[in-house]
């Protein structure tokens, strides 16, 4: 038995027991955060002055901004016009390994187009890159870095997405799975650096396209509206005491929204960023978002939309993606999440039959070029006895 | 042979029948009792007869389930684009080789991806029309299939062709043939003929063979 059950069955009270003070902590600190929302949902701009001299004093913070609504507004789901074209991509990738008996990398890019109203069957659009080998052999650490591949399917998933919605007709709009922003990883700061540019010239191009692209963050854990209140109380006498430097425990957005966003298709009022790294791409593209109940009446379930400045920028683009949304997800009834970014995964996705299949490809050629192949780690010769149906 | 319909391609076989997928789109073309062919190459070819097709479902299509406003978009999509396959089974029912009709079992199975046709009437009377219709007890043999509806759609779909080939006495011939293969299973005859009096095809046959069987 690969769990001791016996031994987790021992820690489990005092297991729940802390969770339950963990719970009763937060639920102390988001009465206290409620009530500084409640005191600064106005005044837009004494709080972007209290961000500004903030950013001053600390140049790492991270928190959201306000734009021009009030920050505790809810603002009830419009109709969806009557055509409007979708595009979600996902992208997915072989990563290579030291195990298997040849260093190969695959980066799997899977787009489905939807033109709602339409009547018309999707387009699915599909795009399967073998990297290079000397790209996924280097020089100074061997095989190329998880992280690595991550960032270059990011960019490639971002690249396919506005090269394929560069034709849809208007309003379009482009969505991806997550934050828009690509993730960098520490480790992967010069590689970062390296195709910022290209990021950007993305970027440019769903503007230049007028496609709207946003970023759709399922069940979110950010605390940007949480940090900004923080930031705001601990300037003000009134709630100095109950904010100290370190906070007590960690509160996230949506257990501020929860209580605000109460109807089905409610969308919050639209935030920027402020972080080290948020202009980095010029203020046109810096990131925007906003939260949505993309539940129903019996059922809240809160998700983070993510958007450019330019599309931010005028409330009927967001009236437009939050109707979409609100559109999307009711079509996957019980599960509320975007149907196409649901089927833009499937089709990106790579299985494991498919993976044997590449590496049998890769190897059959090596061979009929008389190019060396190796054997399998004998750690994965043993593990792939044991799928075979080893105990 | 003229007006080649490809209706699908082999999953799986064995000696006695084989199943076959289709993408949802192309449904509209296998039915039930159908004849059917696999061409194993230019000599040899194996027909069969469609038993049951199955409309496989998975985790999107059940969740899709829930939706009160299922988009006509996304119901486009599932039939059209996802890999969501009709499965069809067929009873294996005999072969060509070189031209000759045989209603043994074919000696090999088809293979991964053949292509599967439907028959055309040429075809189906070629096949139907060959030999004393000793195909007809691969039908019967196996009670776990709806035989009596299966045999009724069959023997519908060769007498229409046989008739128009110039040759109704084949239906005839044919109830006599199931009735010759029934007569020690009376219960089954007796449901065969029951699903081919439904078709309005053989109500005097039945009468007729009570009175014999008193």
């Amino acid at each position: 038995m690969p769990v001791n059950l016996v031994e987790i069955q021992k820690s489990l009270s005092s297991f729940a027991d802390q969770a339950k003070t963990h719970f009763e902590q937060e639920a102390i600190y988001l009465r206290e955060l409620e009530q500084v929302l409640t005191s600064y949902a106005d005044p837009l701009d004494q709080i972007r002055s209290v961000v500004g001299r903030e950013v001053d004093t600390n140049a790492r913070l991270r928190c959201a901004v306000p734009t021009d609504e009030a920050i505790n507004t809810a603002i009830p789901v419009g109709q969806l016009p009557e055509r409007v074209a979708l595009l979600a991509a996902d992208g997915s990738q072989i990563n290579p390994s030291r195990h298997a008996r040849v260093p190969f990398c695959v980066i799997n890019i899977g787009a489905v187009e939807m033109l709602r109203g339409s009547g018309q069957m999707p387009k699915v659009y599909q795009e399967s890159q073998l990297l290079d080998y000397d790209r996924t052999t280097l020089p100074d650490t061997g095989l190329i870095s998880e992280g690595r591949v991550a960032l270059a399917r990011d960019l490639a998933e971002r690249q396919k997405l506005a090269d394929w919605s560069a034709e849809l007709p208007q309003p379009a709009i482009a969505m991806i799975d997550g934050p828009l922003e690509l993730y960098r990883d520490v480790q992967q700061a010069t590689e970062f650096e390296r195709i910022a540019w290209q990021f950007q010239a993305v970027l440019e191009q769903f503007r230049r396209n007028n496609v709207f692209l946003l970023g759709y963050v399922d069940k979110p854990g950010s605390d940007l509206l949480v940090s900004l209140l923080e930031v705001i109380a601990r300037q003000d006498k009134a709630f100095q005491s109950s904010f100290p430097k370190d906070r007590p425990v960690r509160v996230v957005d949506t257990a501020l929204f929860k209580d605000i966003l109460t109807a089905p298709g409610d969308r919050s009022a639209v935030f920027s960023v402020s972080s080290p790294t948020s202009g980095k791409f010029g203020n046109d593209q810096q990131v925007h978002f906003f939260f949505m109940n993309v539940g129903s009446e019996d059922f809240q379930h809160l998700a983070r939309v993510e958007v450019p400045a330019w599309v931010a920028g005028d409330k009927a683009n967001i009236a437009l993606i939050q109707a979409a949304l609100w559109d999307q997800t009711r079509i996957m009834g019980t599960k509320p999440y975007p149907y196409l970014l649901h089927r833009s995964h499937e089709v990106a996705v790579v299985s494991l039959d498919e993976h044997r299949r590449v590496e049998e490809m890769i190897v059959s050629e090596f061979l009929r070029h008389h190019i060396p192949v190796g054997s399998p780690s004998q750690k994965q010769a043993v593990k792939d006895l044991m799928q075979d149906g080893g105990k | 042979m003229a007006d080649h319909i490809e209706i699908g391609r082999l999953l799986r076989s064995e000696t006695t029948g084989f199943v076959f997928g289709c993408k949802l789109d192309q449904i509209d073309s296998p039915s039930f009792g159908a004849l059917v062919r696999v061409r194993m190459d230019d000599h040899y070819q194996i027909f069969g007869l469609i038993y049951d097709i199955q409309v496989q479902d998975d985790g999107l299509v059940r969740q899709l389930i829930t939706s009160d406003t299922l988009a006509n978009e996304a119901w486009l999509d599932t039939r059209g684009n996802r890999t969501v396959p009709v499965e069809i089974g067929v009873l294996a029912l005999g072969y060509m080789l070189d031209g000759q009709v045989s209603h043994l079992l074919p000696p090999r199975p088809p293979l991964s991806l053949d292509e599967i046709f439907l028959c055309t009437p040429a075809e189906i009377a070629a096949f139907t029309g060959a030999g004393r219709m000793g195909y007809l007890r691969h039908v019967l043999r196996d009670q776990d299939k709806p035989v009596e509806e299966l045999l009724a759609a069959h023997l519908k779909q060769a007498r229409d062709v046989q008739s128009a080939a110039g040759n109704p006495a084949w239906f005839e011939a044919a109830l006599e043939e199931v009735i010759a293969l029934l007569k020690d299973d009376y219960p089954t005859l007796m449901r065969v003929l029951g699903a081919v009096d439904e078709l309005e095809l053989a109500r005097d046959r039945q009468s007729e063979l009570n009175g014999r069987l008193g």
